[in-house]
């Protein structure tokens, strides 16, 4: 079973701004990978190689301009990363959750997208 | 190592790529690449952009296309730098075009392999086969099907052996689907397994993401969808020219995820020997910037082309020098300046005539030897075989252009026009500082340019002509409408959006939103429908404005031919032109001169058909023949007094409004004055503010001044101001002393913003030469102001002739010659306001007559309250929906005795046969005529088709119908009354656009009474100031440009009686709103302003759609008074 969150859904349309439905902060290691997560105000480690890809939207529905200049218009980076919590991330009991992640291009903020 | 992007498409990939060549190399040149292809959709058409810009930057090119595989996918294919290889492209390219109208472009498998395979003698493939997602292959990868992946990749490899490369992507979309990590993670499996070399590609259709909705917009369109509804969508913004850093990551992480055995190294290092293979030299495979003309042995020349070329030079001038001392006082017209004022001097005359022999030998010496050191005399010899091919067809011509500026061009007969008379200079055309090949155009008959190409092809040989291609791109109409597709946007509300637009570029499509008046309701919409949520019109706007100046199709040069050499094939692709189905070029006519092509101008101009036509039906009815050079008297005052009466409509390049007010002011006396005129209604000229000193000086009401005595003569012919880029020339050449050629050198840098050095070189010698500072400051203001606006005199003089021959044709065979416009419409004007001014001239026009009619227009005599005159019999061709067969069956079958006998023997569709009943063209049939039309048509209505088909077959060839009356007439029943007026011109106006009996605005009358509107043929009568209303069918809108830079708007109205030419400046453009570009049928109000004797216009305060609700006229309180 997975929770999905949908921001686009429930997020004004009219508003420039976009409303996130829960931000989530996460380091990223030297090569701009992600390498640490603070979700639920407690810090998770990737335990595993995360995946990357890009998600396409529908601007076309959800934006109100689609000049030049405004990044992030057509997709949008996802990583899908497992994490652990960092405390207990060396006992062999702690459960890995899998989570999709999102950085807002513009503001360089990540959103969390999806819980598995 | 750096990295080389093998698969790169431009904007030249229409629909598809969305970046154009520069941009690419540019962003490729920053990031320190070494090389970059392009590889476009079906063709080269953005190669020669891609060299330039390679060789400008210093980076390999590299070029190739994405080509359909006959039921295999696409597949990108490189040009390899082996010997032929750029070659094989261009024959492959051929090939795939070489299909049937309307299907797309592909090759077989096995083409593919025949065209990659080595030339003779080499090892080296000439050709290689990029298989990637596009492929076939890779579809089979995308849907995880492993075996068929292989099976497939296995008969590729058999094909193509070592051409072959696996091209593996990621556009990083999601996991399992197309274009995703994994599913290249798949393709470079496959790639191992069946030992074919894999390589990395990102499949680039845009620079950066940021262009990625322009190509969703474009998916879109291409499939003629919306961007909800359509599955063409690329994945992601991915596919986008990423630097080296970031493929060399790509590469990691594609190798990362997969489970064979490849370090990313070796993939990259692949792709990198690869574009080694196929880097160009741009000289050497594709023989930049080299000239390549036809053989001269085709044109059976043995010898040395210089030799050749002076011959026939001699003897043209010789002939010409016989010419004209026989010709004794008869001015023929490359004589104008002989003609009359200013230059009228009867003394100079003569002892020019005397003398015209040393200095046309001078100059021809002169020329000839420029271009024997350019070696142009093949060109010379080349263009002088296609003058004498039209000529030998029959077929009308004139020269154009620079050219005419050659005495060489008109020794070979190949212009008219002697440069001399006119005191043209070669160096405008040609010089050694100047040695990209020159143009020469030709205008000819346009219905017989087809012939005219298919006769350069066959004298030439296939392998050495094609015709040259046009990039057609987004404007303003065009952007709204695909942007509005894209959005799905209803077809009524894109309409609607796009009438109202005129003229402005694209991507300012948000500033004009505040700045045009005739859109400022939709900006006050836009701003409505923000605030309540809809966002389609704001998006709308952002995407018309990311579309502007992109490709949209190919399409053919309206005049443009290659001449090249027996290699003209392996040079450039061809395909075949959409009109008449010969091959075209992929090149526009910015690469012929990079790529050493030779562009003959052979452009079909309608004005000469139409000139011919008239000839022929003068002599069809009357015998008389007449010689357009011989018989025609070029100084006619009947011809000047039509001139300047400015009912000048139907006349080359003197009938638009603005021409006409400006002929109405200059009063054209001579044949020069019509150089003038021509020359100075130009954007560069109307644009500097030299038309109105111009018009002073001419007419005295200022005095004629020159800056120093030196210039005098230079500026004589046109009052001391500078409209010629010949005066500019002879400014610079007497004041510095720089000679002719470099003089035309510092014209030109003047005309591209770059004047700065040319001040300091022209104040230097100036100074040096003991002109005074106030003589230099005085000639630079006046060369900065209007030297780089000038116009050039060459191009005035060519088009003064087929202007003043219209003229006079108008003026003495008014009937002949509007008939040869009719026939080949060749004006700015639709077709019913030639109608009106044929009404206007009291032409009687004859309606259609199915026992008279053709498909052509003829003039038929006729007579007039009881006095012979020529009419003009309108032409069958007008009906819409009649077929060219039953057109010929009514052509072969005239006349019929009667309804029955038009039916058997023309054999017409029902349909066709109740249109011709309905404009009245089988009232020849009826007794009573259009009395009983209205019962006709009801007639032919009622009958069912059943009883066409039930008619007798054809009777045997030979055997007579029998003379017993009309069966079909005597059956019919009658009794439905006239048909009114109305009836008959709305009628007329369905099915011949044309309102032949009546005028459309007739309808309008109670509106126009209540509305107190004048008409064309009073306002002569009106004073100047007078306030006015006027309305009337619109029939031209132009935005000329203005000394001020604002747009001032022109309109002309049909009003049944004649022309109103309205002009609109910003205040009446705010108060006409959205109906200034859109509404049919207008009223307008304003004052009269008298332009000139004879000439008068109105300046109008503001217009509404005649059709419209808020019309004065429409009701009572509207209505008010003047």
């Amino acid at each position: 079973m997975s929770t999905v969150i949908r921001p686009e859904a429930d997020r004004a349309p009219r508003r420039g701004a976009v409303t996130l439905t829960e931000s989530i902060d996460i380091e990223c290691d030297e090569q701009f990978l992600p390498h640490r997560v603070i979700w639920k105000e407690r810090r998770h480690l990737v335990v595993e190689a995360p995946v990357r890809w890009y998600q396409r939207r529908s601007w076309w529905l959800e934006e109100p301009r689609a000049e030049r200049g405004r990044p992030g218009l057509v997709a949008h980076e996802i990583w899908r990363l497992q994490v652990q919590l960092e405390a207990t991330s060396r006992t062999e009991t702690a459960e890995v959750h899998t989570i999709d992640v999102s950085r807002h291009l513009a503001s360089g903020r990540w959103r969390l997208v999806r819980v598995h | 190592m750096t990295f080389t992007h093998l698969n790169v498409a431009s904007s030249f990939s229409s629909h598809y790529g969305t970046n154009r060549p520069e941009e690419l190399v540019a962003a490729a040149a920053a990031d320190g690449m070494t090389a970059l292809a392009i590889t476009d959709r079906d063709g080269l058409y953005g190669a020669v952009k891609h060299l330039g810009a390679c060789i400008d930057l210093g980076i390999a090119p590299i070029i190739g296309v994405s080509l359909a595989v006959e039921d295999r996918g696409r597949a990108v294919v490189l040009a390899s730098n082996a010997s032929g290889g750029y070659a094989a492209l261009c024959q492959l390219i051929s090939r795939a075009h070489e299909r049937p109208q309307g299907e797309a472009a592909r090759v077989s498998l096995q083409e593919l392999a025949e065209c990659a395979a080595p030339g003779q003698g080499e090892v080296r493939r000439r050709l290689f086969v990029l298989a990637g997602p596009e492929s076939e292959i890779g579809v089979a990868a995308a849907s995880r099907d492993y075996r068929g992946t292989r099976a497939l990749l296995r008969q590729w490899r058999e094909a193509l052996g070592e051409a072959l490369r696996v091209e593996v992507v990621s556009h990083l979309a999601p996991p399992g689907e197309a274009l995703s990590t994994a599913h290249a993670v798949r393709m470079l499996s496959a790639a191992q397994v069946s030992r074919v070399t894999p390589v990395l590609t990102n499949a680039v259709r845009l620079l950066s993401t940021d262009e990625a909705a322009t190509a969703d917009v474009l998916d879109a369109v291409r499939v003629l969808s919306d961007l909800h509804s359509t599955t063409a969508l690329q994945p992601t913004d991915q596919g986008w020219l990423k630097p080296a850093a970031a493929m060399k990551a790509l590469a990691a992480e594609i190798c990362a995820a997969s489970t064979t055995a490849i370090p990313a190294q070796e993939l990259l290092t692949n792709t990198e020997a690869l574009g080694r293979q196929c880097q160009l030299d741009p000289v050497t495979d594709l023989g930049w910037g080299r000239p390549k003309v036809p053989e001269t042995s085709v044109i059976g020349i043995e010898g040395d082309p210089d030799q050749e070329l002076r011959a026939r030079c001699e003897a043209g001038l010789a002939e010409m020098l016989a010419q004209e001392s026989a010709a004794g006082a008869s001015a023929p017209p490359e004589n104008p300046d002989q003609v009359g004022p200013p230059q009228e001097d009867p003394s100079q005359e003569s002892g020019a005539e005397q003398d015209s022999e040393a200095p046309a030998r001078a100059r021809l010496e002169h020329e000839l030897s420029i271009i024997a050191d350019l070696g142009f005399a093949p060109y010379f010899l080349t263009v002088a075989e296609v003058a004498r091919l039209i000529r030998e067809m029959g077929v009308r011509a004139a020269a154009r252009g620079s050219a005419v500026s050659s005495l060489v061009v008109h020794a070979l007969g190949i212009s008219p026009i002697d440069p001399l008379q006119h005191g043209l200079i070669f160096e405008r055309f040609l010089s050694r500082r100047r040695s990209t090949l020159p143009d020469i155009d030709i205008d000819v008959e346009s219905s017989e340019r087809h012939r005219i190409y298919r006769a350069v092809f066959k004298r030439f040989g296939a392998q050495r002509v094609t015709l040259m291609s046009m990039q057609n791109a987004y404007r303003i109409r065009g952007a709204v409408r695909d942007a509005g597709l894209a959005l799905g946007l209803p077809e009524e509300e894109i309409d609607q959006l796009a009438e109202i637009m005129w003229r402005f570029p694209a991507r300012e499509f948000r500033r004009a939103l505040k700045e045009k008046p005739e859109l400022q309701s939709l900006a006050e919409r836009i701003e409505t429908e923000r605030g309540s949520g809809r966002q389609q019109l704001d998006l709308l706007v952002d995407l018309s404005e990311r579309l502007d100046r992109l490709p949209r199709h190919i399409s053919t040069h309206p005049c443009g031919v290659i001449l090249g050499n027996n290699n003209l094939l392996t040079l450039t692709p061809v395909e075949r032109s959409g009109v008449n189905g010969l091959p075209m070029s992929q090149f526009d006519k910015d690469d012929m001169d990079p790529m050493g092509f030779i562009k003959l101008d052979i452009l079909g101009v309608r004005m000469q058909s139409a000139i011919a036509y008239a000839l022929t039906e003068l002599e069809r009815t009357t015998g008389e023949v007449i010689d357009m050079v011989k018989d025609v008297d070029y100084a006619d005052p009947a011809t000047f007094a039509m001139i300047q009466s400015t009912h000048t409509l139907g006349c080359f390049q003197i009938e638009s409004p603005g021409q006409r007010e400006l002929i109405g002011k200059l009063v054209p006396k001579t044949l020069n004055d019509l150089v003038v005129d021509i020359s100075l209604f130009r954007p560069g000229p109307m644009g500097s503010g030299m038309v109105k000193p111009y018009l002073e000086r001419r007419h005295g009401y200022e005095t004629v001044g020159y800056p120093h005595p030196d210039l005098a003569k230079i500026l004589d012919e046109t009052y001391g101001v500078v409209v010629f880029h010949e005066q500019v020339l002879r400014i610079f050449d007497t004041m510095t002393g720089c000679g002719l050629d470099v003089a035309d050198e510092l014209r030109r840098a003047m005309s591209k913003d770059r004047s700065a050095p040319v001040e300091t070189f022209f104040r230097a010698e100036t100074a040096r030469r003991g002109y005074s500072a106030a003589v230099i400051d005085r000639v630079w203001e006046i060369l900065l102001s209007f030297g780089s606006f000038g116009f050039c005199k060459a191009h005035g003089a060519a088009f003064a002739v087929p202007t003043y021959q219209s003229a006079w044709l108008k003026t003495h065979h008014p009937a002949h010659f509007l008939c040869g416009l009719f026939e080949h419409d060749p004006g700015m004007y639709p077709l019913r306001l030639l109608v009106s001014e044929a009404r206007r001239l009291k032409i009687p026009l004859l309606p259609m007559d199915v026992n008279r009619s053709t498909s052509s227009y003829h003039v038929e005599a006729t007579s007039m309250a009881g006095l012979p005159v020529w009419g003009i019999r309108m032409s069958l061709i007008g009906l819409k929906g009649i077929s060219k067969a039953e057109l010929r069956r009514i052509e072969v079958e005239q006349p019929f005795a009667s309804l029955a006998d038009l039916r058997d023997r023309a054999r017409l569709k029902r349909s066709t046969l109740r249109d011709l009943a309905k404009v009245g063209a089988l009232d020849c049939l009826l007794p009573e005529g259009r009395k009983h039309r209205k019962d006709l048509i009801q007639w032919v209505e009622s009958t069912n088709l059943e009883y066409a088909k039930k008619l007798p077959a054809r009777q045997v060839q030979g055997q007579l119908a029998l003379p017993i009356g009309d069966v079909e007439i005597a059956n019919m029943p009658t009794g439905a009354g006239e048909l009114a007026a109305r009836e008959i011109v709305t009628t007329e106006l369905d099915l011949t656009s044309l309102d032949t009996s009546g005028h459309v605005m007739d309808f309008h009358h109670p509106v126009l009474q209540a509305a107190g509107v004048s008409f064309a043929e009073d306002l002569l009568s009106l004073r100047n100031g007078a306030t006015v209303r006027v309305a009337g069918i619109r029939v031209a809108t132009q935005t000329p440009p203005m000394a001020s830079g604002k747009r001032v708007v022109f309109i002309t109205l049909d009003d049944g009686t004649g022309c109103v030419d309205l002009s609109f400046f910003e205040e009446a453009q705010r108060n006409t709103g959205e109906c200034l570009f859109a509404a049919k049928m207008l009223m307008a109000e304003g004052t009269i302003r008298r332009t000139g004797p004879r000439a008068v216009t109105v300046q109008a305060t503001r217009a509404w759609d005649l059709r419209g609700e808020t019309v004065p006229g429409r009701t009572p309180a509207a209505a008010g008074s003047l």
